[in-house]
């Protein structure tokens, strides 16, 4: 289980985030919903170990993490998605896959693992063409496939949907449900819950850096 | 972890293992070729010739170390000529303490793994443009300070201006050592670019970010990278310095710090065209030298202008660029 305990942020004079509490389980899809600035990515971004917290503890499976560096957090098991894209532009679609599958596997069962994950979420057909060539919407694509390859438990998906036209947000909802159905534990921010109609389990409120509402899944 | 959808043609690994293969197959081409020129130079090449293709080799040794700063971490170092005249200067305060040259290897890697630490220590700063001046600034401020390195031996004073001497070695001696090393620099530097460890090196050369979230060691890839840079250049910076017998506070120059940075303009990302980048260099100075002292200098000064146009993917990619948008422009005039 990933646990955030009373989590605050504060930059100079400005509280970001206040008191934070949330759990996720594995196979759980939570939304974290709120206006531009609230302190969504903010809280991605410390339990991905990118920013620390100014106090609060993050714990993954019970264990304390909060001192973690982000490589030891991504062996744990937690994973990370850019709002906007961040590919390796000099390697191929299949490099990038395969450069996080080499976390856990050997050489020979990495380079198998990351094609079936190209396979499985239908980017074979972009396999060799190098990362700067690709559109924004293939780049969020990948940037969700490679969040995959370090095979993590939890995902944590900073604004999924951000500049996506209406059949990349097709896709890329296509692609986190099947994320759901391979069990693994979904944290999204959003600004709408519209988008997140239909597999969220639960969807957090943030405002003003507070969880201020929880909505239940079969609320939305 | 999880149920995958069935696969059952594998099409991509294959095709990724071609390219793997077809790369490694060129990088053997290329390894065989030089292997033959080296053999075959000393039997046909006079004794300045040898000379002057020894100096070649030796700085094509000191751009592929400098390659692997620049390629697998993405770090353009303008301070290389610290490992480079390091190595030379200690192992000429050894030699004159000592009198032995049997220490002059140990100070050399020495050298380098002293550089090694400072340019790790420089590389774990974000910023990759200050990287460039830091490097540069210390670089320059050595070359600055260095004739102020003296030191006294049964009344004589030695450094200075003059610099230190070296025992003298023959040329074909340094020519063999030098054509040895740069082979398996060659070699080396060509497997590991197409490994899968060359592989999480080049995801920290693009994004360093990116690449702790797919697990790789950042600081640990850095590491690695500044110690074998900065070891290699050390090594041919003490070949430098035993080809001259001689080593002074020019070892740290600009011109010096610059070269790789200037003999990969010609051709990018490749082993063999920083080879052949320090080959065109090191005898187009020398022809410009015989025209006017120093004017090496300008051809220098013309690359490095120009650099900023050429470095996406080489010269001679730009050129061929060019050419072939001047061939649409072509075409299109005449369907207009």
């Amino acid at each position: 289980m990933l646990k955030l305990k009373r989590i605050s942020k504060q930059f100079n004079s400005l509280v970001v985030l206040k008191d934070v509490s949330l759990s996720l389980q594995k196979g759980e899809a939570i939304g974290l919903c709120g206006p531009n600035g609230s302190g969504k990515s903010t809280l991605l971004k410390i339990i991905s170990g990118f920013e620390k917290p100014t106090c609060g503890k993050v714990f993954l499976n019970d264990r304390d993490i909060t001192k973690f560096a982000v490589e030891k957090r991504v062996e744990l098991g937690l994973s990370f998605a850019f709002q906007i894209p961040r590919p390796f532009a000099k390697l191929s679609v299949y490099e990038n896959v395969l450069s996080g599958c080499l976390l856990r596997y050997e050489k020979e069962e990495a380079m198998l693992k990351a094609e079936e994950l190209l396979k499985t979420f239908h980017l074979e057909s972009l396999a060799d063409r190098k990362a700067e060539n690709l559109s924004q919407g293939e780049l969020k694509l990948l940037e969700l496939c490679r969040s995959l390859s370090t095979e993590p438990d939890y995902v944590l998906l900073d604004e999924p949907y951000a500049a996506l036209d209406k059949e990349n947000t097709r896709k890329v909802r296509r692609m986190l449900r099947k994320m759901k159905r391979m069990e693994v534990g979904m944290l999204i921010t959003a600004h709408r819950t519209k988008i997140l109609e239909g597999f969220a389990d639960e969807v957090f409120w943030i405002e003003l850096g507070r969880i201020s509402r929880v909505d239940k899944g079969e609320k939305l | 972890m999880r149920e995958m959808e069935e696969v059952k043609e594998i099409k991509v690994v294959s095709s990724y293992r071609e390219y793997v293969k077809r790369e490694r197959k060129f990088i053997f081409i290329e390894f065989s070729i030089l292997t033959f020129l080296f053999i075959i130079i000393p039997s046909i090449s006079g004794f300045y010739l040898l000379w002057l293709v020894t100096l070649g080799i030796i700085y094509s040794i000191y751009t592929l170390a400098w390659n692997c700063m620049e390629t697998m971490l993405g770090r353009t170092s303008l301070g290389h000529a610290i490992p480079f005249g390091l190595a030379g200067y200690l192992s000429a305060i050894v030699f004159l303490y000592t009198q032995n040259s049997i220490f002059l290897p140990v100070a050399w890697i020495f050298a380098g793994i002293a550089s090694a630490l400072l340019l790790f220590m420089l590389s774990l700063s974000k910023d990759r443009i200050a990287f460039v001046f830091i490097t540069f600034l210390i670089g320059a401020a050595i070359w600055i300070l260095s004739p102020l390195l003296t030191l006294t031996k049964e009344g004589s004073i030695y450094g200075g201006e003059e610099g230190f001497s070296l025992p003298p070695v023959q040329v074909s001696t340094v020519y063999g050592i030098a054509a040895l090393m740069l082979l398996a620099s060659f070699l080396f530097f060509g497997i590991f670019r197409t490994s899968l460890t060359g592989l999480k090196f080049k995801t920290v050369r693009d994004d360093e970010k990116a690449a702790k979230i797919v697990g790789v060691k950042v600081s640990r890839v850095k590491a690695f990278c500044s110690l074998i840079s900065a070891v290699i250049a050390a090594l041919a910076g003490g070949l430098y310095s035993l080809h001259f017998s001689h080593v002074s506070p020019e070892v740290f120059s600009v011109h010096i710090a610059l070269f790789p940075f200037i003999a990969t303009v010609f051709f990018r990302n490749s082993e063999i065209g920083g080879i052949a980048g320090s080959f065109i260099l090191v005898f187009a100075s020398n022809y410009l030298n015989s025209i006017f002292p120093q004017l090496y200098l300008l051809l220098y000064a013309a690359l490095l202008i120009l650099s900023p146009l050429m470095r996406r993917g080489g010269l001679i990619r730009l050129l061929i660029r060019q050419r072939s948008l001047k061939r649409e422009e072509r075409v299109k005039t005449k369907e207009g």
